[in-house]
């Protein structure tokens, strides 16, 4: 007779868990809310220069990748509550707002967005598995398409422009077709002190305006011609304290304060913004003293084009960028040479967004690269005991 | 590169790389050690003091006393001793202290309560015995690791002077980096001269160059207790290490103090460092100079769903159950019940196992303390986990391997320097569940090689089998031949006889064949009845009756039994040998065995009167009676 062992019949009344039971707070909700959170002060300083049109545009932006990311999470058969849980594509949506232009029709905008979160994020597998970032790869879907209408759309900021480039001007040219010249030339005119006496005047100015006048959008745009004749160096220069170029640096200063909060929250490496700085920098100013012709100086570099957005927000991205640390800093070297390369002989002047895309496309291969040494690689028994 | 000796002495503290900064919770500190009293049945797991060729020394119903060694083992195994006396009630399959509830052999003591002791050799004199004297002392008294590993010091302290000719660093492990564990803070603020005794004797062992005491800076207590045994004498130096998790992790600490990386596939006592918890410094005075087998542990039970929470001195083989019937357990939905840290260790399926050497804490927490796990999203590739890794492994690619059941890549990147620590875990913002894919990868692993070993040995056995085959149907060939010309033979004969001389032949042939068949016959009646001698067994049955008739009085005298309950059977095991039931023929370890068809052998029992069904009864004092802990008796 074998002895007998009995079974436990009764259902599991204690709770099972894996170790480790301790978890920290910081979680992806939390940490893409901080990212949100942390671009307030550029999107004040956006709205206060170029209008409202990035509050539009963000509630596009929105409103679309919330619809695409439940339309794929039903696709997919996952829970639509959970998917939607992390805020991603949220920050997408902000990263897109901020680097559209401000008065792009809604439906180009809602083609980015849904090119980004189907094509470039979901199909990949959804968060995390995205090979190039998303709001890089919408942007850049729409520049190549219809480059003309991304030139046209831009507003050339100026203090106090929200005045005029209100909720109610900024839809009518968004949503209504209206032709976005005319509000492009009243930013342009409007001049805040004298605003108040002349606010009927603009109104009536609204038909004497020479819509052709406005060609070059941004500045990059416009010095486009001068570096493809080699002719840069030839071009006058400008104080950034000078009204159409304060916007910029105020932008410059509002995406490093948001950078800091970054940093102090641990959200993105110190070390990769400052290796990116540094390598941009010294490429930048090199480059300017053999080829003054074809490249700018280094202020310019870093103050147009979304180069702090970039330094700050685009390459720190930790889905797109290099796995291991060390990968990540080569990452942000190769990130500033290729920014500075293409805006000297790009034929698009968006050199931040090709740049990163290009340098994600090589992020697999820095991994395999750099990968770490293993705990206790140098270490030898026999020469230990050696005396 | 010779030992930094020198710079070791200067006393700097070495960063390692990784490491988190959990909630310390560390809220049983300023409370004494106690000391839980004997509970009516206790458990002992075999798992780790039987082996291979280990015998036991009991039977079942005989009595035990206190100290008393129940296994015999070979090699660096150690034996198991009673935690108390009492009588052994069974040698069963009972349920082990595992995440999974699996079920192992287990020695079971019904305790006595009179906790009457066996015969102890105290030895005093420490200084001038012998290492080899020394090393046999701590190898017999059962001192194992009490940090959680639960390695045999012995074999530690053994092979550090086989290997490495000579110690040069012995550390002495107090930094219980785990949080809301307390039990090693506690012994080195109650028991700091012990254990000053217990490094000492390690230093007359192994002869060190530098003896270290390591302590984190959170037990401000331990360190001005340990520092004031230790002063004026040069017997170790104490260093105050930052308050990082896995400090306490031999190789973390060894960078830490030493500044030395020692890979994962070397053993550090060869390497000339020897690491030893407080615990078991302890235990080694206990075993050396009192002479007493490590019979107990200090472990932390804390939690808020206990009604107190504290440090308690638990005798091996004490059931979970009774330590919680005695801090009153008021439990939530769905409690948790962890055995070790909350870090390391693992929710219990069943509180009716026993607490064993490995154990260094108890926890019930309520979801408020420790929040239950949310669902895991998406990998971000944050790489937080890759930062904190005190292994240096890139935790998330591992991860996707392993998910993937890539495992020639997972070991490529570094899945056996993984030590489990759950850093990876507590720092992911997708709670994605890294340290329990590793735990399984490992398994996998496991698996796989001990697929290997079958198949090569499944190999071999065809090889041989084949071999034999062929060789039979040679001999068989062989036979037919010979057979076939007997045949020729025989015939070419009779046609020369007469038929009257075939017919006397016929029968002269199946007379032959009829005495032969009755010599066999004869022979195998004679062989059986030379095996029947009964005596000995029924000597054996007598003497096992007398003392469980002893045992029964004994209990009813203290109320543990409420009458004569004269159903309790004579039990006689069928195969009870001297090599106690183990498979004979395995040449694999444990570990590889597991998923083999190979079912362990259970002794066979012949009860004397067959046993009723049992009825639950209160009968059992202390313990709140289980139908699982009982045995059919």
């Amino acid at each position: 007779m074998e002895i007998q062992t009995t079974e436990s019949t009764g259902r599991q009344v204690l709770g099972l868990q894996n170790a480790p039971f301790l978890k920290t707070s910081m979680s992806t909700r939390i940490i893409m809310l901080i990212v949100l959170l942390s671009l307030v002060p550029a999107v004040l300083v956006q709205i206060y220069f170029f209008g409202m049109g990035i509050v539009v545009q963000f509630v596009i932006c929105a409103l679309t990748s919330i619809i695409m990311e439940s339309i794929v999470a039903f696709l997919r058969k996952r829970s639509i509550l959970h998917t939607l849980s992390d805020f991603s594509y949220l920050v997408t949506a902000l990263l897109l707002a901020f680097t559209l232009p401000q008065l792009l029709p809604w439906y180009y905008t809602v083609i980015a967005t849904s090119f980004a979160i189907i094509v470039v994020k979901s199909v990949f597998g959804g968060l995390g598995n995205n090979i190039f970032n998303p709001a890089m790869a919408g942007f850049i879907f729409v520049v190549i398409s219809c480059p003309q209408v991304m030139t046209n759309t831009f507003i050339i900021p100026n203090e106090g422009a929200f005045n005029v480039a209100n909720l109610r001007n900024v839809t009518q040219v968004i949503f209504n077709g209206q032709n976005p010249e005319i509000l492009r030339a009243q930013v342009l005119r409007y001049d805040k002190y004298q605003y108040q006496k002349t606010n009927s005047k603009v109104s009536q100015d609204k038909s004497n305006i020479n819509v052709d006048s406005f060609t070059g959008a941004t500045y990059l745009e416009k010095i486009k011609s001068f570096r493809k004749s080699g002719n840069l160096h030839e071009v006058s220069g400008h104080s950034f304290l000078d009204n159409e170029y304060l916007a910029y640096l105020a932008l410059a200063v509002a995406y490093s304060l948001g950078g800091l909060i970054l940093c102090i929250f641990k959200i993105i490496i110190k070390r990769m913004v400052i290796t990116f700085f540094l390598a941009f920098a010294g490429i930048q100013y090199v480059m300017h003293l053999w080829y003054p012709g074809v490249f700018m100086n280094v202020t310019d570099g870093l103050l147009f084009g979304g180069t702090m957005l970039g330094a700050f927000y685009i390459i720190t991205d930790p889905v797109t960028n290099a796995g291991t640390s060390k990968g990540r800093i080569y990452f942000a070297v190769l990130v500033a040479f290729l920014i500075v390369m293409i805006r000297g002989y790009g034929s698009y002047s968006d050199a931040v967004a090709f740049a990163v895309m290009l340098a994600n496309g090589c992020a697999p291969l820095i991994d395999k690269l750099t990968s770490r040494r293993s705990y206790g690689v140098n270490f030898s028994k026999e020469e230990l005991h050696h005396e | 590169m010779s030992f930094p000796v020198k710079k070791i002495l200067k006393g700097k503290i070495f960063n390692f790389f990784g490491g988190i900064k959990p909630k310390e919770l560390k809220n049983t500190s300023g409370v004494a050690i106690e000391e839980l009293p004997i509970p009516s049945i206790l458990c002992l797991p075999l798992e780790k003091h039987l082996g291979k060729d280990g015998v036991i020394l009991v039977n079942v119903g005989e009595k035990v006393k206190k100290w008393q060694p129940l296994t015999r083992t070979n090699g660096k195994l150690v034996p198991l001793h009673a935690p108390t006396s009492g009588v052994v009630s069974s040698i069963s399959n009972e349920t082990l202290p595992h995440p999974s509830g699996e079920k192992g052999l287990c020695i079971v003591i019904k305790t006595d309560g009179f906790d009457s002791e066996y015969e102890r050799k105290p030895l005093a004199d420490f200084e001038n015995a012998e290492t080899e004297e020394l090393i046999k002392k701590i190898h017999d008294n059962g001192v194992e690791g009490l940090g959680g590993a639960q390695y045999p010091t012995a074999a530690k302290l053994s092979s550090c002077l086989q290997y490495a000719k000579k110690c040069n660093v012995l550390i002495i492990n107090g930094c219980e980096c785990e949080p809301m564990v307390t039990c090693d803070d506690r012994l080195m603020q109650e028991r700091a001269l012990d254990i000053v005794t217990g490094i000492r004797i390690l230093k007359k062992i192994l002869n060190p160059k530098i003896t270290i005491v390591a302590i984190e800076k959170n037990k401000p207590r331990a360190i001005e207790s340990m520092k004031h045994a230790l002063y004026n004498t040069d017997v170790a130096q104490v260093r105050e290490l930052p308050v990082i998790y896995p400090t306490g992790s031999a190789r973390n600490l060894i960078k830490a103090v030493t500044n030395l990386e020692i890979p994962y596939h070397e053993h550090t006592s060869e390497c000339g460092i020897v690491v030893n918890n407080v615990g078991t410094v302890l235990a080694v005075k206990e075993a050396v100079v009192d002479g007493i087998p490590q019979i107990s542990r200090v472990i932390t039970v804390d939690g808020k769903s206990l009604l107190r929470q504290g440090n308690i001195r638990v005798r091996f083989g004490t059931s979970v159950r009774f330590i919680l019937n005695t801090f009153a357990l008021r439990p939530e939905y769905k409690q948790r019940v962890i055995l070790g840290g909350p870090m390391m260790g693992f929710t219990l399926p069943s509180i009716d196992v026993p607490i064993t050497k490995s154990a260094s804490a108890l926890l019930c927490p309520n979801s408020d303390e420790i929040p239950r796990h949310k669902t895991s999203s998406n990998c971000i590739r944050c790489g937080r986990c890759a930062r904190v890794c005190p292994s240096r492994l890139v935790p998330y690619m591992l991860y996707s391997q392993s998910i993937s059941h890539n495992h020639a890549a997972c070991i490529k990147a570094g899945i056996k320097d993984c030590t489990l620590c759950g850093a990876c875990s507590y720092i992911c913002p997708s709670s994605i569940t890294l340290t329990a894919q590793f735990r399984y990868e490992k398994a996998a692993e496991r698996h796989i090689h001990e697929f290997e070993i079958r198949n090569a040995m499944a190999k071999e056995r065809m090889k041989a089998k084949e071999e034999r085959l062929l060789r039979e149907e040679e001999e068989r060939k062989k036979k037919k031949e010979a057979a076939l010309e007997r045949i020729k033979a025989q015939k070419e004969a009779e046609s020369k006889m007469s038929p009257e001389e075939i017919a006397s032949l016929r029968q002269k042939n199946i007379e032959e064949a009829k005495k032969k068949a009755l010599a066999k016959k004869e022979e195998l009646v004679r062989l059986k009845n030379s095996d029947a001698n009964e005596d000995s067994d029924m000597v054996k049955v007598k003497k096992i009756k007398d003392i469980r008739k002893r045992a029964i009085d004994i209990a009813q005298h203290h109320g543990h039994l409420e009458d004569d309950d004269s159903s309790i059977n004579v039990v006689k095991i069928l195969n009870l040998d001297s090599n106690y039931g183990y498979i004979k023929n395995d040449l694999l370890p444990k570990v590889l065995r597991r998923g083999e068809n190979i079912s362990k052998p259970v002794p066979q029992f012949e009860y004397a009167v067959k046993p009723e069904p049992y009825v639950k009864k209160d009968l059992l004092v202390g313990l709140e009676p289980d139908d699982k802990l009982v045995n059919p008796v």
